[in-house]
């Protein structure tokens, strides 16, 4: 047990190293990881209390987290997998490579007193994000190579618990981001090599998000969330063109500014308790896509080669559906496991291989060990998106598309 | 023990996470039999590029392209009459014989006449491969019992493909005699070259399939030199009658239905909207005040008025001094440095050579149209399928994005043509592949896989 002990101390060390990132697990480029145990049930969460995650999911339900005191920890192993076929004939097929990414979550929450109403908490996680990677010179270059966005919020929360049936609670969203996306450009140099478009820039904005949770009986809990649009700009990017030494002064190193309001998300959760051992619960995400509507980059210097990159994007706004069970065998042992049906914003006539995305299917389990103080977390995720064919007429790129992914992840939890 | 078993885990998960498969198809010729495929046609057919034939356009020509798809379901050989050397050839139109031939073109960063740093399209030496290629009957590639499949050859009419003395040099004075058909015609001697024509040579390859790509030269060598050629005649800047044209091209699908081959044809796209009729726009010559009031009064007697800033170009239309009209095209042939630095189309009018009028635009289009009429009668009455490159090229025209790339008609930016702003570069030709791939896998039943785009090249930059 000693053993096992400073094995999991290494782990909460390590992770406080771990290099954070982020990748697109739900619809547009939302990750939906954000809680470990949460995970291992479809992702809902908004009308449960099982730990600090709730500052994200929905704050209000710290109200009636049973540890005064509670720090989550965690890390997901994003392995992707995006396959492209061409149209007809279809004898092209290509897919990313194997670059892997690892979102984050961190919580911490604390009761004032022990039978304190108020409870404080600060979070850091990784929202929003995308990573793909394709071969330099595969079909769509000119379309996209690389795109990696990161996101992290961080979230201080107060939670009040107005009686023994409501609570509410709210946080402040501060969101820090990193973009970097690079793109051929189709001129080529004596050699045959082909020019490039690298962006690169760090974006900041803010938000919040705010819930209630309300138990009207004692075994059925209602959680409602609102996680605010945000809207996070990027100042000072930096533009970088590799063309043919000829092009060099259309194409000069610049400035660029940019600007993505991340979409607002209302959650309604049900939770209900069949037993000391059994919860189900429910939670519908309604994710206010149409902020992103239009990706654009103002590049500080214009040429008559280089003009300002707008990009239609027109998302919608979709639904989330995610069901989960937990069925605690012991206080020592906990399994739990979940379903989820993820819609895409992308709409017809606008599906890129920056964000081949579609309708997401998926399925989580996994176990929660508790040993005094310490638990432990193993969760595992497999989603797939449903095979989709089109394309974008603003890039003259078509095919069908998939994606595959399966995520490991681990949480480590310390409460008393 | 625990870290083993959790690095066994991820290694687990990671092997789930297996790629996305698809069910990808096998190629197959449908009905068609590409045991013996040959192309018939003039520069697009030869890969004709950059204002010259070389060996790189040669191999990226569309022809070469789908003999290598040919080749994965039952193509034979594909013989290329490929040229020596790398620089490309162009006969000299200044020179009286083909023994003095240009290089390719090729983007080069370099002063103008008015001392500027600019980025124009130079041949890449004062010499083109012309000792390798044009010189002797030692360089002809033809060697006793060749068989070539490649007819593309630069600037060929529709009747010359029918026509013997195609290969006589002593033709050369009538215009009938053309270069690079001398290099492969059949014959060891020369009363043999002089009774080769195009094709009775194709049908020494016993074609099983072809692809039929003329009738482009019959309009625009016309369009070219100006508009300087005349009506239904037969030197190269003529406009071919509708007849010779009818019998030309009667003449060549006759021969290849006596061998049953199948194959598809190519319709004429609008060659005016090509940039080498678009580059140059009739307002350029912009001017300030006092260059005004010279040009004002040096055409006093035409009523010619020109104010500060831009002005359509003056020309010398057939005797009348005049204006060009906002519909009239000056061509790429005319020197830029003569627009900028020696007054060309100010004081010193423009030569019609140099320009196409309303009234040869007129006439262009016309004769577009009635070959294309004659090549669709053909066609139809012979069931032969047309890969329809007027449609094409005027999607073209109108912008298109392919897998990312924005392409045009327009001059080098555009994407498609090459640097002589007539031919398309590898990257067209590419797509012009695309277009008969698609009509063969339609037309044949064929499954053949199309070429991605996006790995050929556009506009090469220094």
């Amino acid at each position: 047990m000693a053993k096992l002990i400073s094995t999991v101390k290494a782990y909460f060390t390590l992770l406080l190293f771990v290099i954070l990132a982020g990748d697109s697990l739900a619809g547009g480029f939302q990750v939906s990881l954000q809680g470990s145990k949460q995970n291992m049930m479809g992702h809902a969460g908004s009308a449960l209390s099982l730990d600090a995650a709730s500052i994200f999911f929905n704050p209000g339900a710290l109200a009636f987290l049973k540890d005064r005191f509670c720090v989550n920890a965690g890390v997901n192993l994003v392995i992707p997998r995006v396959g492209y076929q061409e149209n007809s004939p279809g004898f092209y097929t290509a897919g990313n490579t194997n670059k892997f990414s690892n979102p984050i979550l961190f919580y911490a929450s604390f009761r004032l007193k022990p039978e304190s109403k108020w409870t404080i908490g600060f979070g850091v996680n990784n929202p929003f994000g995308s990573t793909l990677v394709y071969d330099d010179n595969w079909a769509g270059q000119f379309v996209i190579r690389e795109i990696s966005l990161k996101t992290f919020c961080w979230q201080p929360s107060v939670t009040y618990k107005i009686n023994d049936k409501l609570g509410i609670g709210a946080s402040f969203n501060y969101y820090s981001g990193e973009l970097i996306l690079r793109k051929g450009i189709p001129v080529s140099d004596s050699t045959g090599t082909f020019g490039e478009a690298r962006l690169e820039g760090k974006a900041g904005g803010i938000g919040f998000n705010a819930g209630l949770v309300y138990k009207p009986t004692e075994k059925l809990t209602i959680g409602i969330d609102y996680r605010s649009q945000a809207t996070v700009k990027l100042k000072k990017g930096k533009a970088e063109f590799s063309v043919p030494s000829a092009l060099a002064d259309s194409f000069p190193e610049t400035t660029f500014t940019s600007q993505i309001k991340l979409p607002q998300v209302i959650t309604l959760g049900l939770a209900y308790a069949f037993s000391e051992k059994l919860t189900l619960a429910l939670d519908v995400n309604y994710t206010g896509w149409q902020s992103y509507d239009t990706l654009k980059f103002d590049y500080a210097f214009n040429s008559e080669s280089l003009e300002d990159t707008k990009i239609t994007k027109n998302y919608k706004g979709v639904f989330a559906f995610r069901l989960g069970a937990q069925y605690k065998f012991a206080e020592i042992i906990t399994a739990r496991a979940g379903a989820f049906f993820d819609m895409t914003p992308v709409q017809d006539g606008f599906l890129t291989p920056d964000g081949p995305d579609a309708d997401r299917i998926g399925g989580s389990a996994g176990v929660s060990l508790q040993i005094k103080r310490f638990g432990i977390d193993l969760s595992f995720m497999y989603l797939e998106t449903i095979k989709r064919t089109g394309g974008s007429d603003e890039e003259g790129f078509y095919g069908t598309y998939k994606t595959k992914a399966a995520i490991p992840g681990l949480g480590l939890q310390y409460s008393f | 023990m625990k870290i083993n078993f959790l690095s066994l885990l991820v290694f687990l998960f990671s092997v789930i996470a297996c790629k996305p498969t698809f069910e990808t198809p096998d190629s197959n010729a449908g009905s068609a039999d590409f045991s013996s495929y040959v192309a018939i046609g003039s520069s697009y057919t030869a890969g004709f590029a950059d204002g010259a034939l070389s060996k790189e356009g040669q191999a990226a020509s569309f022809p070469v392209l789908l003999s290598a798809r040919f080749a994965e379901v039952g193509g034979g050989n594909f013989n290329v009459p490929y040229l020596i050397g790398d620089k490309g050839v162009y006969p000299d139109p200044l020179a009286s014989n083909t023994d003095h031939t240009l290089p390719r073109l090729a983007l080069s960063v370099t002063l103008n006449c008015k001392g500027e740093e600019m980025l124009l399209p130079l041949r890449i030496a004062d010499e083109g491969d012309d000792d390798a290629n044009f010189h002797n009957m030692n360089n002809r590639v033809y060697t006793p019992g060749s068989i070539f499949h490649h007819f593309g050859i630069p600037s060929m009419k529709s009747y010359q493909a029918v026509a013997p003395g195609f290969a006589y040099d002593a033709f050369f004075e009538i215009d009938q005699f053309n270069p690079f058909y001398w290099r492969f015609a059949s014959g060891t001697n020369s009363t043999e070259i002089i009774g080769a024509s195009v094709i009775k040579d194709v049908l020494n390859a016993h074609p099983t399939f072809f692809t039929l790509e003329l009738g482009m030269s019959d309009v625009i060598n016309y369009a070219i030199d100006g508009g300087t050629g005349r009506q239904d005649n037969t030197y190269k800047p003529d406009l071919t009658s509708p007849s010779r044209f009818e019998t030309g091209i009667k003449g060549v699908l006759d021969s290849l239905k006596n061998t049953d081959a199948k194959g598809l044809m190519t319709n004429i796209p609008d060659v005016l909207n090509f940039p080498y009729f678009r580059k140059i726009e009739y307002n350029a010559l912009d001017i300030d005040a006092v260059k005004a009031q010279e040009l004002t009064n040096q055409y006093a007697a035409q009523g010619l008025t020109f104010s500060e800033g831009k002005n359509a170009f003056v020309i010398n239309d057939k005797g009348t001094i005049r204006q060009l009209k906002s519909t009239e095209f000056i061509t790429l042939k005319t020197p830029v440095d003569s627009l900028k630095c020696a007054d060309w189309g100010a004081s010193v009018p423009l030569e019609d050579l140099y320009v196409l009028t309303e009234e040869e635009i007129a006439l262009i289009d016309q004769y577009s149209e009635i070959y294309n009429n004659l090549l669709q009668q053909e066609a139809d009455a012979r069931g032969i399928m047309m890969v329809d490159l007027k449609e094409f090229f005027s999607k073209l025209n109108a912008g298109i994005t392919v897998s990312g790339i924005d392409l045009s008609t327009e001059f080098v930016k555009g994407g498609f043509f090459s640097l002589d702003g007539l031919h398309p570069n590898p990257r067209g030709q590419a797509m012009i592949a695309n277009e008969f791939i698609k009509a063969i896998n339609k037309e044949f039943g064929a499954t053949l896989a199309l070429y991605d785009i996006s790995q050929f090249e556009g506009a090469v930059f220094p």
